[in-house]
């Protein structure tokens, strides 16, 4: 079938470019990358447009209990396609941004792109820590050969980082696999079978232990996020939209389906502490980013905050929050990779994303402000932006689990304006300062740019055609039990879009 | 013995007769492409007397001293392949670096039938015969560049620690030898497969234990291995990495892979645990990779002790499969780092190796020898990565929680002193350098083929994982 080649496809083009691209010019190997990640997304959305989930599963590795299997649900699929879309902007991105051997650099951002997409659609555990690891390497590779800085120690952090909470997860599978066997007789790695019969015991919240290790370091959660400023600093921007936009969803990803779904007895337990580091998170990485002194920093710590209110709602362990973590891990996306490309732009002025450098900006560059302005505003979460819609779910997901907690959660708007309104005075209001860009944003990252914020508006509109593919499992249907599990279409309640929070909110008072 | 069994041993046979032929080739005509053409045809003769064996089936039960049983065969297969690709990498390394070369193919024929010998021994005489064989050529080897003081220092450490350690080795056996009344290792494993063995017979197992972890440089009993390995021709390093080694662990599967008492077993975690962490931290200050390798050897040998330490059905197979991934990668790192010095022979200094650059100059060096490193480090799609799963697999059904840990602390620690290592051949060159040597067209071959098997095996094991378990059962 098709889903192989979804990631095949910029994986075997990746390798291509990296052993035979050297001598390209920058704009011949952005088209080939670009060419080839259109074509990937092409196909994926050809693939993905039919409701129904794809399943492939081919034997690889029997003495191991490993299998090929590729899985497409709802998730999977918006994550596969976000992934694609950023991948496309990077490639871009990269054929301007990028001087040095960008044959080379085409090449490597494609295997990662293609490693990520792999580990969305993999439903068997050994493939996908396999893909997990996988994609370090052309991380690394990039962040060492094409860095801002000291590219190398931040290689070595990230790696090292990352590689840490790996071994813990490859312990944690393996765990999982001896442990699943002794209690059905299967020995598998086969994501649905072990689904079918979730750990229970002391022994599973160990192992759970060690597949939220690994997630938490890679999504970041604070506090296991000390690899991230300076590798969101070194990078260069293309590689920090896809590391940002897509590879902290890898996190994410495996939060909502593996290490909840495969031990829901574990995470019961542990969820109260998940969800207070995740609000710890949002409030700590909040206030580094409103202290941050240059725009790569800010965006690293808004990442972390954001990614935290998505692990607390993800804990909630309501419906509400697993729907407003895949919305939200779409919408941090699609506005992370936004705020980035503005970055891109500003050093490639300035050679620097310091605020000290920049002022008043808007007065030269009023197109770039306004897209400035409308992700700044995304990204604290207007009403109106898809940002807004998945943060009202998480919080109504962290509400239902634990009251108090919302009201502190509650606060993740205010916090968020404290840094995005920040960053937008600092930038782009008050007096001119360094003197103002030579030229305003055009041509296509223009247009890219108002792609984007189209797409946050539209989702910000239109939730449902998102959360509509993303019903809970049955791990998030924690007590009181909501009368309606997902949003129901604004069409089936007569054009009145805000009533099914207002059902699901009288259920919940009904249940009390 | 009868003829049949004679025949079982051809390989050794072959081995020997080409270690005589080269020195009577010395004798008429020093010449070194005929002493390289009749080691070379030696080695594959060999290797085909293996993968066809004669003789019929393994010999009888008792007063035997070989057996070539699967592991027996399979253990010298490995040898004898490792041993040829070393051959085959040394093309072209003496001719700077020594006047007389001859030598060096008669002692490395030598070393390697004494290596084959402690892998089909079943009895501790001719497993110490073979033992001392294999030390005493190495010893040469080690030496070999008479100008090089630090090989001829590397040499003196090796032969007094193998002294030191072989007389361990020989009291222990004495020890259970008193004990057991017999030298057979059927014999010696039966002494000490009781729940409460007595303090004889431990004792001598702890001191066999002290030869046997020097040859395997299992912490604490590494300290020769850096410094061997660094004033050691880079062919001897390879070697000392992998037929000594794989000639060691034959005899450990042999004795420790059945049912074994807790003791017993609670030292080989012991040494596990300790050449893991120790391993891996101790390469981490290493900067000359002949020096890290070799840190880095002591911590591969810990992983593959971790099967024997936690028993079980799997556990012959698995310590097996991590030995074969272990050579593989071993034979493609320390190649593509003899095939460097061939080219451009100033690149190994007094004290460094320095690799900057590499990855202009020598694209296809340099990709090999990543590929060699990622797989050491274990990264997914490699076969270091299978090989340490598998590890992992048996560790975790035996609840070796400790052992576990270690493993997994010790492949972080070695995930950055080999990324350390794969970032300096990214680096600028310094200087340009001369290219003195030549292009080894056989060696770099080899190498393609090791670099290639290691990506095969990291994406495809299951072939040759069930062809290993099929055979060794």
């Amino acid at each position: 079938m098709t889903l192989p080649i979804l990631f095949l496809l910029p994986v075997l083009a990746g390798t291509l470019l990296v052993l035979f691209g050297k001598r390209l010019s920058a704009s011949t190997a952005a088209q080939l990358a670009v060419g080839a990640l259109a074509a990937d997304l092409a196909l994926a959305l050809a693939v993905f447009w039919p409701d129904q989930p794809l399943d492939l599963r081919v034997s690889w590795i029997p003495s191991l209990g490993a299998s090929f299997h590729l899985y497409a649900d709802g998730l999977a699929k918006i994550l596969v396609l976000l992934t694609l879309a950023l991948g496309l902007l990077s490639a871009s991105l990269a054929g301007r941004e990028i001087d040095r051997r960008p044959g080379t650099y085409q090449g490597l951002l494609l295997m990662t792109a293609g490693a990520i997409v792999a580990g969305f659609l993999s439903a068997d555990l050994f493939l996908f820590f396999l893909c997990f690891e996988a994609m370090l390497l052309p991380a690394s590779a990039l962040l060492i050969g094409w860095g801002r800085g000291d590219g190398r120690a931040a290689a070595l952090r990230f790696f090292l980082y990352t590689q840490a909470g790996g071994l813990a997860l490859m312990v944690a599978i393996v765990a999982v696999f001896f442990a699943h066997g002794a209690a059905t007789g299967i020995y598998t790695f086969d994501y649905l079978v072990l689904l079918q019969n979730p750990l229970a015991g002391p022994s599973a919240f160990w192992i759970m232990l060690g597949f939220a290790a690994a997630f938490a370091i890679k999504l970041p959660l604070f506090p296991f996020h000390g690899w991230q400023p300076r590798t969101y600093q070194a990078a260069p921007a293309s590689l920090a939209i896809l590391l940002a936009g897509a590879m902290a969803k890898t996190g994410a990803f495996g939060l909502l389906r593996f290490a909840i779904p495969l031990f829901p007895e574990a995470a019961r337990t542990i969820a109260p502490w998940m969800m207070g580091l995740g609000i710890a998170g949002m409030i700590y990485g909040a206030l580094a980013a409103y202290g941050a002194a240059d725009l790569r920093r800010l965006l690293a710590y808004s990442s972390m905050s954001h990614l935290g209110l998505l692990v607390a709602g993800a804990y909630s362990l309501r419906d509400l929050g697993y729907q407003g973590a895949a919305l939200q891990m779409l919408a941090h996306g699609l506005s992370v990779a936004g705020l980035f490309l503005i970055a891109q732009l500003l050093e490639e002025h300035a050679g620097t994303s310091d605020f000290a450098s920049f002022g008043g900006l808007w007065q030269g560059a009023p197109r770039l402000g306004a897209l400035a302005i409308c992700f700044a505003m995304a990204t604290l979460g207007l009403p109106g932006s898809a940002n807004f819609a998945g943060e009202i779910l998480l919080l109504f997901g962290v509400y239902g689990a634990w009251p108090a907690l919302a009201a502190v959660a509650v606060l993740a708007p205010v916090v968020s304006a404290l840094y995005s309104l920040r960053l937008t005075q600092r930038i782009f209001l008050g007096p001119r300062e360094g003197g103002g860009l030579a030229r305003d944003i055009a041509g296509w990252r223009l247009l890219a740019g108002s792609l984007l914020v189209g797409a946050l508006i539209w989702l910000g509109f239109q939730p449902n055609a998102v959360l509509r593919a993303v019903p809970a499992p049955a791990a998030w249907s924690g007590p009181p039990a909501h009368a309606a599990a997902t949003l129901p279409p604004p069409s089936a309640l007569g054009g009145q879009p805000v009533s099914g929070l207002a059902v699901t909110l009288q259920g919940e008072e009904n249940k009390k | 013995m009868s003829w049949g069994e004679y025949l079982q041993l051809t390989p050794i046979w072959i081995l020997n007769f080409g270690a005589i032929a080269v020195m009577l080739q010395v004798t008429f005509r020093r010449s070194e492409t005929l002493a390289r053409a009749i080691t070379l045809a030696a080695l594959v003769f060999a290797l085909l007397a293996v993968i066809f064996p004669q003789g019929g089936t393994a010999g009888s039960a008792a007063g035997r001293l070989f057996a070539a049983d699967a592991t027996g065969m399979f253990y010298l297969g490995l040898i004898v392949a490792a041993s040829l690709a070393v051959a085959i990498s040394c093309q072209g390394y003496l001719r700077h670096r020594e006047e007389v070369k001859d030598e060096f193919y008669i002692l490395l024929l030598l070393a390697t039938a004494g290596a084959g010998a402690m892998a089909l021994s079943v009895h501790l005489l001719p497993f110490y015969l073979g033992l001392e064989i294999l030390s005493v050529s190495l010893y040469g080897l080690v030496a070999y560049e008479r100008e090089n003081v630090r090989s001829t220092e590397a040499a003196i450490k090796y032969l007094l620690m193998a002294a030191v350690t072989a007389a361990f080795f020989l009291f222990g056996a004495a020890l259970l030898y008193a004990q057991t009344g017999s030298l057979e290792l059927a014999a010696l494993t039966a002494a000490f497969a009781v729940a409460k063995p007595g303090p004889v017979v431990l004792a001598g197992i702890g001191m066999m234990l002290v030869g046997m972890a020097f040859k395997l440089s299992l912490v604490p009993f590494h300290s020769w291995a850096p410094d061997v390995y660094e004033g050691a021709p880079l062919p001897i390093a390879t070697f000392f990495s992998t037929v000594s080694k794989a000639a060691m662990i034959a005899l450990l599967l042999r004795l420790f892979a059945g049912d074994i008492s807790e003791e017993v077993r609670a030292v080989i975690a012991l040494l596990a645990i300790l050449s893991m962490l120790g391993g891996n931290l101790l390469a981490l200050r290493q900067t000359h990779p002949k020096r890290m390798l070799a840190y880095s050897s002591s911590a591969h040998m810990g992983y593959a002790l971790v099967p024997i330490a936690v028993g079980g059905p799997g556990a012959v197979v698995a310590s097996t499969a991590y030995l074969v991934t272990y050579v593989l990668t071993s034979l493609a790192a320390f190649g593509a780092l003899t095939a460097l010095a061939v080219r451009e022979p100033s690149r190994e200094t007094e004290g460094g190796f320095d690799l900057r650059g590499l990855r202009t100059s020598h694209p296809w060096l340099c990709f090999v020898l990543g590929v060699a490193l990622l797989s050491l480090a274990g990264m997914p799609f490699t076969a270091g990565f299978i090989g340490k799963f598998v590890v992992l697999n048996v560790g975790v059904r035996g609840a070796a929680l400790v052992s576990v840990a270690a493993l997994a602390i010790g492949s972080v620690l070695g995930a950055y002193y080999y990324l350390r290592l794969l970032i300096e051949t990214f680096q600028p060159a310094e200087e340009t350098r001369p290219v003195v040597g030549e292009r080894a067209w056989l060696s770099w071959s080899l190498l393609g083929l090791l670099a290639a098997s290691l990506i095969v095996l990291g994406v495809f094991p299951q072939r040759a994982f069930a062809a290993l378990a099929a055979w060794l059962s």
